[in-house]
C-alpha cells in the first residue's frame, strides 16, 4: 500500500501547478482590413443549426463590417420538410460547395475563408468558430479588395465590378468569385422547441447562386506588389429571388489551393 | 520531427526480418506470425421513402468501403504488430458523410527486458475502468483513440506494477495536438494463508497539455463571451482515479472513485451571453468533475447477483473542448444498462451521460436446473437534478428441450427520455414493452432453423413496431438469413410527425453467411429504419439504410 501513498504524493504536487491562462475579453480593437468569408453547411431539417446561425450572427455583429456570411442548404440535413416546406433551399451550386470544400463531417459547420487550421481540414464544429476567426482577421491582408454593383430594376440585371489590388508579391494566381445571397426568408426550420419545428423562421444569407465559374476566374498571373486587377460581371436576378435582400458577395482566391485572400459584399439594391 | 510513413514501415519491416533472423540464430523459442482481416463493404440503393437518401453514397458514390489488416508477430519477450487501415467513401466516421482514407492505422513494438516492459507506436491501454483512462477501439462507431507515444510497465515487486505512458491521441490518421502522459499503479494483496479475501488496489493520473494552437482557439472562443460567462484555462489539465478490487468469498467489490480538474468541456445545453450582448446555446465550462462507480458480483451455485452504481458530474474529457461527438475521447464511462442484443430491445438505447448522470443497475441469474435459467435486470438512470432518464425491467428465460428445443423468451419495459438521448425537446418520454420469443429447433446436429419475434407498443415517437426473423443453419459452413421489420402505428400524429411511416414500409433483410475454418463472409441486403447505434454504451445516430452489405472476417 505504500506505493499508493508514493503515488498519491506525486498527484499533489501535479495538481498544485498553477498554469492558468489569461484571457481579455471581448474582440481585438487592434484589427487590419481583412475579411472574412464564412460558409455554413446548414439545412432546414438540422436541429441545431439554428443556433449555429446565432453564433455567426453574434459573430457577425462583435466584428462589424469584417465577416460576410453564407448559408449552404446542401447535404443530409437541407432535405425539404416533407409536407410543410415550401421552397427547397438546396441548388447544384450549393452542391458544388458542399462537394468542394466539404463535405462537411457534421451539421453545423463552416469554412473560414477555406483555411486550414488544423491537419487537412476546411471545415470546422461550432466549438471552434470564434477562433477561427479571429485568427483570420488578426492576420494582415495581402489584398485590397472592393466591390460595386449597380441594378436595373426594369430589367432586374445585376452588374458587380470587382477591383483588387496586391499589398504584397504573390507567386500564385488569383481567382475572382461572385456569389448572391438572399436574406430574411420566412420558411420552415427544425427547432429544439416543444414542436419540433418553427413555421415562420427568418433564414439568412441562404446561398443562391454563383455567378463566376463555380471554382473561379483568373484576373492576375503572379502579381507584383500595387499589381491591380478589374473583374466585372452581369447577372440577372431570377424572379422568385427578392432583389432587396439580395447581396452579392466578391471574393479572391488563390489558383493553387482554395484559401480565400480577401472578400467584399454589397446588398444589390443599396 | 514527424517521421514519414514510409520510414515507419521499413522501419518495421526491419524490424520484422531482424526477428526471424533473430529467431533462426537463437531457436530457442519458435516465434509465432498471426493476423487478421476485417472487411465491410457496402452497396447504397437510394430510397427516399424510408430517408436513406441525400448523404453523398446515396447521390453519387454508390460504393463504401472499410477494411482493418492486421500483422502480429511475437517471440519469446518481443511483439510487433503493423495495421493497414482503409476507409473507401466510408460513412461510418460520419454517417451522414463520406470520408476516404488509407495508410498505416496502427504500428506498435512490445519487448520485455527482465522486469520493464516497453512499447512504443500505437498503445491500447487503460486505467482502472476506464474512467480517467481508454485507449481503445469500436470499429462499428470508427472509435480508435490509441495513443501514439511510449509505454513503460515496471513489476516493482512481484504483485505491484507501476505504468507510465506519454504520446497524442490517434484521429485517424493523425495524431492530436495536445500531449497526454499518464501513470498508474497497481497491486494485488491477499490475506494471510487460509484467508478468504484479496484486494487489488491501484491509483492512476492522466495530465493533458494542450497545444498553443488549441490554447489560442480555446482562448478565442472564451473572450467571445461576455466577462461575467467567462471561463478559467489551463495549459493543464489533471483527471485521477483510486480503484480497488475486493473480493471476500462468492462476493466481488470493484469500485473507484475520479477527479478532474482544469479541464475545459462543452455543456450543448448551457446558455453563455457573448460579449455583444446576445445569448446562444452551448458554453465552456470549466467545472470539476468526478466519477463514482462501484460494482458487486456474488454467485453461489445457481444464482448470481450483481449491483452496479455510477454517479457522474461533469465528466466529458476529451483532447481539447472542440472534439466532436465520440471523436477526441480520453476516457470511457462504463454504460450502466443491459446490452440488449434484439433489434427491438435495443431500439432505444440510453447513451452514457458525461456531465449529469445517477445510474443503479441490478441482474439476477438464476439457473433453476439443467433445462431452465432465468435473467431478470433493471437499470435506472436520472441526471443529477433528479429528471428521469432511462428506466428498464428486463426478463428472460432460457429453456432447452430434449437437446432440440432451445428457447429465450421474455419481456422489457422501458421508459426513455427521448428529449434527452435524441435532442428532441418537450416530446414525452418514450414508455415501452416489448415482448420477444427466440426459438432455435435442431433436426440433427448439422441442421436447425431459428426463428424470432419481437414486438414493441408504445404510444410515443414513432410507435409501435414488428419484426421477425428466420434462420436456417446448415452447419458447419452456411446460415441462410431473412427477416422484416414493419411498423404498425396508425396514429395520424405520429404519421404527421414522422412522414416516412405513411408509406407502410417492410424493413426487410435477407442474407448469407458462409463459415470456412477460421473465414467468414456474409451477403446481405438490408432495408433499416434510422435510429441510434450502440456499442460498450457510447452511442450515435445513423440514418436509414437501404443497400447491400458484406462483410469478410479471416483470422491467420
Amino acid at each position: 500500500m505504500k506505493y499508493i501513498l508514493y503515488f498519491l504524493s506525486f498527484l499533489f504536487l501535479l495538481a498544485g501547478c498553477d498554469d492558468q491562462v489569461p484571457i481579455v475579453y471581448g474582440p481585438p480593437s487592434n484589427l487590419g482590413d481583412q475579411k472574412l468569408i464564412i460558409e455554413e453547411f446548414t439545412g432546414v431539417q438540422c436541429v441545431n443549426c439554428p443556433q449555429g446561425s446565432d453564433e455567426i450572427a453574434s459573430l457577425t455583429a462583435s466584428y462589424e463590417g469584417k465577416i460576410i456570411p453564407i448559408s449552404v442548404h446542401s447535404g443530409f440535413f437541407s432535405t425539404p420538410v416533407p409536407g410543410k416546406s415550401t421552397q427547397d433551399f438546396r441548388t447544384p451550386d450549393g452542391d458544388f460547395i458542399y462537394n468542394y470544400i466539404g463535405p462537411p463531417p457534421f451539421y453545423p459547420s463552416a469554412v473560414f475563408n477555406r483555411k486550414i487550421f488544423t491537419g487537412n481540414e476546411l471545415v470546422y464544429n461550432q466549438e471552434s468558430w470564434a477562433g477561427n476567426v479571429q485568427k483570420v482577421l488578426e492576420s494582415p491582408a495581402k489584398y485590397g479588395l472592393t466591390l460595386e454593383t449597380s441594378y436595373n430594376s426594369a430589367t432586374r440585371e445585376l452588374t458587380a465590378t470587382i477591383q483588387g489590388i496586391a499589398k504584397e508579391d504573390i507567386n500564385d494566381q488569383i481567382l475572382a468569385h461572385l456569389m448572391i445571397t438572399e436574406s430574411n426568408i420566412v420558411e420552415w426550420q427544425k427547432y429544439p422547441n416543444t414542436d419540433g419545428f418553427i413555421k415562420d423562421y427568418v433564414h439568412k444569407h441562404v446561398l443562391r447562386g454563383i455567378v463566376s465559374t463555380f471554382t473561379g476566374d483568373k484576373v492576375a498571373d503572379n502579381p507584383k506588389k500595387t499589381q491591380t486587377f478589374s473583374k466585372q460581371y452581369k447577372f440577372t436576378i431570377p424572379d422568385i429571388w427578392v432583389a432587396e435582400n439580395c447581396e452579392a458577395v466578391a471574393f479572391i482566391s488563390y489558383g493553387a489551393k482554395k484559401e480565400i485572400i480577401q472578400a467584399d459584399s454589397k446588398h444589390v439594391i443599396e | 520531427m514527424q517521421f514519414k510513413k514510409s520510414h515507419i514501415i521499413l522501419f518495421l519491416l526491419c524490424l520484422l526480418t531482424g526477428a526471424i533472423k533473430l529467431m533462426a540464430q537463437e531457436n530457442t523459442q519458435q516465434g509465432k506470425f498471426f493476423g487478421s482481416l476485417q472487411t465491410n463493404g457496402n452497396f447504397f440503393i437510394k430510397d427516399s421513402a424510408i430517408g436513406a437518401s441525400n448523404t453523398p453514397q446515396y447521390d453519387n458514390k454508390k460504393f463504401g468501403a472499410e477494411s482493418w489488416l492486421n500483422l502480429n508477430y511475437t517471440q519469446k519477450d518481443l511483439d510487433v504488430g503493423i495495421r493497414f487501415d482503409l476507409f473507401n467513401n466510408s460513412n461510418i466516421v460520419n454517417p451522414t458523410g463520406s470520408f476516404t482514407g488509407q495508410g498505416i492505422g496502427a504500428w506498435w513494438i512490445r519487448k520485455r527486458i527482465n522486469k520493464l516492459e516497453v512499447s512504443g507506436g500505437y498503445i491500447y491501454d487503460q486505467i482502472g475502468s476506464g474512467i480517467i483512462y481508454r485507449a481503445y477501439e469500436d470499429r462499428p462507431l470508427a472509435i480508435d483513440n490509441a495513443l501514439y507515444g511510449v509505454r513503460l510497465a515496471y513489476d516493482l515487486k512481484e504483485d505491484w506494477k507501476l505504468k507510465a505512458f506519454a504520446g497524442k491521441v490517434k484521429t485517424f490518421f493523425n495524431s492530436s495536438g495536445p500531449l497526454i502522459k499518464g501513470a498508474s499503479i497497481g497491486g494485488f494483496i491477499a490475506g494471510k494463508e487460509g484467508s478468504n479475501w484479496t484486494l487489488a488496489p491501484g491509483a492512476g493520473v492522466v495530465n493533458q497539455t494542450y497545444d498553443d494552437e488549441t490554447i489560442q482557439k480555446m482562448v478565442a472562443t472564451v473572450s467571445n463571451y461576455k466577462e461575467s460567462d467567462g471561463v478559467k484555462l489551463y495549459h493543464n489539465t489533471v483527471a485521477t482515479s483510486l480503484f480497488n478490487t475486493l473480493t471476500y468469498k462468492n462476493f466481488t467489490l470493484y469500485t473507484e472513485g475520479a477527479y478532474k480538474l482544469h479541464d475545459v468541456y462543452r455543456d450543448p445545453l448551457a446558455l453563455v451571453v457573448l460579449s455583444n450582448g446576445a445569448t446562444t446555446l452551448g458554453k465552456f465550462r470549466d467545472d470539476p468533475g468526478s466519477v463514482l462507480y462501484g460494482a458487486l458480483t456474488w454467485s453461489a451455485n445457481k444464482l448470481g447477483v450483481s449491483v452496479e452504481y455510477k454517479r457522474t458530474e461533469n465528466f466529458r474529457y476529451r483532447i481539447d473542448p472542440f472534439a466532436q461527438g465520440n471523436f477526441g475521447a480520453i476516457n470511457f464511462l462504463p454504460p450502466m444498462t443491459r446490452p440488449n442484443t434484439y433489434r427491438l430491445t435495443a431500439f432505444y438505447s440510453a447513451v452514457t451521460q458525461e456531465l449529469s448522470e445517477q445510474a443503479v443497475q441490478g441482474e439476477i441469474t438464476y439457473k433453476v436446473n439443467n433445462k431452465l435459467g432465468l435473467i431478470f435486470n433493471t437499470s435506472h438512470i436520472d441526471d443529477l437534478d433528479g429528471d428521469l432518464l432511462y428506466r428498464e425491467f428486463y426478463a428472460e428465460a432460457q429453456m432447452k428441450f430434449q437437446k432440440k428445443w432451445y428457447i429465450n423468451a421474455g419481456i422489457q419495459r422501458q421508459i426513455y427520455n427521448i428529449a434527452v438521448y435524441l435532442t428532441k425537446p418537450g416530446e414525452k418520454n418514450v414508455e415501452t414493452i416489448t415482448p420477444f420469443a427466440d426459438i432455435l429447433y435442431k433436426f440433427s446436429p448439422k441442421r436447425s432453423v431459428r426463428f424470432e419475434c419481437q414486438y414493441m407498443n408504445t404510444k410515443q415517437d414513432r410507435g409501435s413496431w414488428i419484426q421477425a426473423l428466420v434462420e436456417v443453419g446448415i452447419a458447419p459452413h452456411w446460415i441462410f438469413t431473412v427477416s422484416d421489420m414493419y411498423n404498425l402505428t396508425n396514429d395520424q400524429e405520429i404519421i404527421d410527425k414522422h412522414p416516412e411511416l405513411e408509406k407502410k414500409t417492410h424493413y426487410l433483410t435477407a442474407g448469407a453467411v458462409y463459415t470456412l475454418k477460421s473465414n467468414r463472409i456474409s451477403l446481405n441486403y438490408v432495408k433499416q429504419v434510422a435510429g441510434i447505434v450502440c456499442s460498450g454504451g457510447v452511442c450515435r445516430f445513423e440514418p436509414a439504410f437501404s443497400g447491400f452489405r458484406m462483410n469478410v472476417l479471416s483470422n491467420f
